[in-house]
């Protein structure tokens, strides 16, 4: 049945209603704020983004097989309070491990990363071969991680780190901060995986329909783990980044930041539903959320009104996103 | 140790106790696998439905219950906490498996 303009032009608004709310709010906080819309406080926007969207584009991956990691959030924090403790000062007093000297950057970066991805690996295992209901197996290992994280950093926050750790969020390439590189090459690399690969058909079939797939031949248990230990890699990433950002961590760092990932995606279209979404939905959703937190901030918003607009937002994204579904269906 | 430092270090088993033992309860009291417990388009009939479900949801109980018990270790060891948290975990997937196996999908 063809649609009539009135009734695209209804579906449009819905489907699109909370990406047009918050550019509408953008567009009045630029006006009656003139430091708003500034190249500095774009850089900072620029800046909160690039380790949400390495977050959200590991999230992504697991949202397109209509699945969830609520462990996104602890993980961060593993991997921010490892790069912590491998990238202290040799004379800091506090320091985790006495008389080790610092090590190497890109060495702590992939202990990082691997260690997380062995979390995510263990989450895809699960969740494959036993058949336990993604949010489940996260969960557990949301508890697991936490757990862990306490016994290792002993419940102490981390600091005193040598300055080229902390300079992953100081310093500058062409004028672009290195934290912003980082995001862009992720993104490239996700989007090259994504489109180019044939993991990236996998999960998009795997999205559409796992038992179809598993008949077409895909290897579905496979492409789970190695769904979930990339997303864990990457919010071991993440939370090496909001370290150095930060200079300093504790168990806490990443705390909620799994489930503002998710929304981010969802608004900018990457469906909770499975088998849909793009690199740039997630680009565009992270975009979005960040300015939207931006514009409540420089309106006055009180700082904790505003995690009630970001969990309204959440819950109107992912309500849009199953309406879609089900109208589809 | 102040409400806000218990809360600090128990909100996640918490969390997990209330999502577990919610979708628990609602399994036993349905009789039916819950949608949010399976992919979107898989609607092949299950085996045994109404086990399927009484032991589903005995098992998330199971796993909620570890989950409370995980709260109160953290308090005296962190090691017998994470020890006991993975042993619930481990022993909550091997049953759960063994309940798809047995009163699962057909085909």
């Amino acid at each position: 049945m063809e649609k009539t303009t009135t009734k695209k032009m209804q579906d449009f608004l819905i489907n699109y209603g909370v990406i047009i709310i918050m550019f509408i709010l953008v567009i009045y906080t630029g006006i009656t704020h003139h430091n708003f819309l500034t190249i500095g406080n774009f850089n900072n926007i620029l800046l909160n983004m690039s380790s949400r969207l390495v977050i959200a584009l590991g999230i992504a991956g697991c949202v397109i097989t209509a699945g969830c990691d609520l462990s996104a959030g602890r993980i961060i924090g593993l991997g921010g309070c490892i790069a912590g403790t491998l990238l202290q000062k040799i004379d800091y007093s506090g320091k985790f491990y006495e008389g080790m000297p610092p090590m190497n950057i890109f060495v702590a970066l992939l202990i990082v990363m691997g260690v997380c991805g062995a979390c995510g690996a263990i989450s895809g295992f699960f969740i494959a071969y036993l058949s336990v209901p993604p949010f489940i197996a996260t969960l557990a290992m949301m508890e697991i991680v936490y757990g862990g994280n306490l016994i290792y950093t002993n419940a102490t926050p981390l600091g005193g780190y040598v300055d080229y750790y902390t300079a992953v969020s100081t310093g500058r390439f062409i004028g672009i901060n290195y934290q912003i590189w980082i995001a862009v090459i992720v993104a490239i690399v996700t989007w090259f995986i994504f489109n180019m690969t044939r993991h990236g058909k996998y999960m998009y079939a795997i999205g559409g329909n796992p038992q179809a797939a598993e008949v077409a031949g895909v290897p579905v248990r496979m492409t789970f783990i190695i769904i979930y230990a990339k997303a864990a890699a990457m919010y071991g990433l993440a939370g090496f980044m909001l370290g150095a950002r930060a200079g300093g961590a504790s168990v806490n760092l990443g705390l909620g930041y799994e489930m503002e990932a998710i929304a981010a995606c969802t608004i900018g279209g990457v469906s909770v539903t499975g088998g849909r979404g793009k690199v740039s939905s997630a680009v565009i959703g992270v975009a979005v959320f960040e300015l939207m937190k931006a514009a409540l901030q420089y309106l006055g918003v009180d700082a904790n009104a505003q995690w009630i607009a970001i969990g309204v937002i959440i819950f109107i994204a992912i309500s849009l996103d199953i309406r879609k579904y089900v109208v589809k269906k | 140790m102040t409400l806000n430092e218990i809360f600090d270090m128990t909100w996640i088993p918490i969390l997990a106790f209330a999502l577990s033992f919610c979708a628990g309860v609602h399994m036993l009291i349905i009789g039916k696998r819950p949608p949010y417990l399976k992919n979107k388009d898989d609607n092949r009939p299950l085996k045994n439905e109404a086990m399927y479900a009484k032991t589903g949801g005995r098992l998330l109980i199971y796993f909620a219950l570890g989950a409370a018990v995980m709260c109160g270790l953290l308090f005296f060891n962190l090691w017998m906490a994470l020890a006991e948290i993975v042993a619930v975990f481990l022993t909550f997937s091997v049953r759960w498996r063994e309940m798809e196996e047995k009163y699962g999908p057909i085909g």
